[in-house]
């Protein structure tokens, strides 16, 4: 393996602002706004500028997620809320909907996670994904991340509040890397 | 749904002990800044050093009620007009409809109520005026009289991070509690 930011089949890449506006079209999907972008809506490429240089500002380290095989940006990725007392990061993916169920998001959790245990000295991770999200939780799982709890009716979303399931990881859970 | 009841007083942000206020600068240089950085209170926060008086007005005058998304009272006794410490609501997210809430006590008003009271008054205020459907905090494992506290009043557990917060040498859990607006207990 040439680079820790390389899995077996995305690339992760510090986001420019040029990466974040080619992203804005794959991120306006209507389907994948509900299930992994709490609380983001459709948006201009500017608001999605401003969204990602204020997360920055407030601590958080963005990747693109690129194929490998044709250099294609998929999604995007933040580790975010570097606590040390606690030594610990929040995680945040999403994967546009066209590159959904080919194994990209898990590669690319992994590949993060190690990354951020191996290179950035993190000894846990911790997200939350929508309790119905099933797609996004078994990647999480095969990843080796495993359940803390259950947020109840904690976000709004296609029309009902919707349970939250925390999930969080440390280096010798992590399976495959 | 009924309104959730309240005292004979008429405001909806006064309770039985406390009434929350406004803070202003001068609570904030001399009631705040100093009750905050005492170590028994900071014990039982997530903040890891005592900061600067300057640090608390800074803050102070960077929010000043301006912002949507916040909103930081001060606790103050209904018998003696004293302020006994600052309660919060945070994070407030209009799509999801819920909020962070964290709050202290000044160290020398501890076991008399407050908390207990003050968090009754700024769940009904977020559920009955702020329109709120939900309402979550986190406690350290390693404070269970806070937590405690955060029971009687009708918050329930529903996150242990086993990942753990460095408290004196030790790691702790972290515990994260949510209500929702019928499980509030007056």
């Amino acid at each position: 393996m040439d680079s820790p930011l390389d899995g077996e089949l995305v690339r992760l890449r510090a986001a420019d602002e040029g990466t974040i506006r080619a992203l804005t079209v794959l991120s306006n999907d209507p389907e994948l706004i509900p299930l992994a972008l709490a609380g983001i809506f459709p948006a201009a490429e500017a608001a999605r500028v401003a969204w990602w240089r204020g997360m920055v500002e407030a601590g958080a380290t963005f990747f693109i997620i690129e194929r490998i095989a044709d250099a294609r940006p998929l999604g995007l990725a933040n580790l975010r809320d570097f606590d040390t007392r606690r030594d610990n990061a929040g995680l945040g993916i999403w994967i546009g909907k066209p590159f959904w169920d080919q194994g990209f998001g898990k590669d690319a959790v992994r590949t993060l996670c190690r990354y951020a245990f191996d290179d950035m000295h993190v000894r846990s991770i911790y997200l939350d994904v929508r309790a119905d999200n099933s797609r996004a939780i078994a990647a999480y799982r095969a990843v080796g991340f495993s359940e803390e709890g259950l947020l109840r009716e904690h976000t709004f979303a296609d029309g009902a509040y919707r349970d939250m399931l925390g999930m969080a990881i440390t280096r010798p859970e992590l399976q495959g890397a | 749904m009924s309104p959730i009841p309240r005292p004979a007083s008429t405001s909806p942000l006064e309770g039985e002990l406390v009434r929350l206020t406004a803070l202003d600068e001068e609570t904030v240089r001399t009631f705040i800044a100093p009750a905050f950085n005492d170590p028994e209170v900071q014990l039982g926060l997530v903040l890891p050093f005592p900061q600067p008086g300057q640090g608390a007005i800074d803050w102070f005058n960077g929010w000043r009620g301006l912002k949507e998304d916040s909103a930081h009272f001060l606790i103050q006794c209904l018998a003696t007009q004293e302020p006994v410490g600052q309660i919060s609501i945070e994070s407030i997210s209009p799509r999801d409809r819920n909020s962070e809430i964290g709050l202290w006590i000044a160290r020398e008003h501890w076991h008399e109520g407050y908390a207990t009271d003050a968090l009754r008054v700024l769940c009904r205020f977020a559920f009955d005026e702020m329109g709120l459907h939900k309402v979550w905090l986190s406690v350290l494992g390693s404070n269970p009289r806070a937590r405690g506290v955060y029971e009687r009043v009708g918050f329930q557990l529903e996150l242990t991070s086993g990942d753990e917060h460095m408290v004196g040498g030790k790691r702790v859990a972290v515990h994260t509690m949510g209500m929702l607006r019928d499980e509030l207990v007056l």
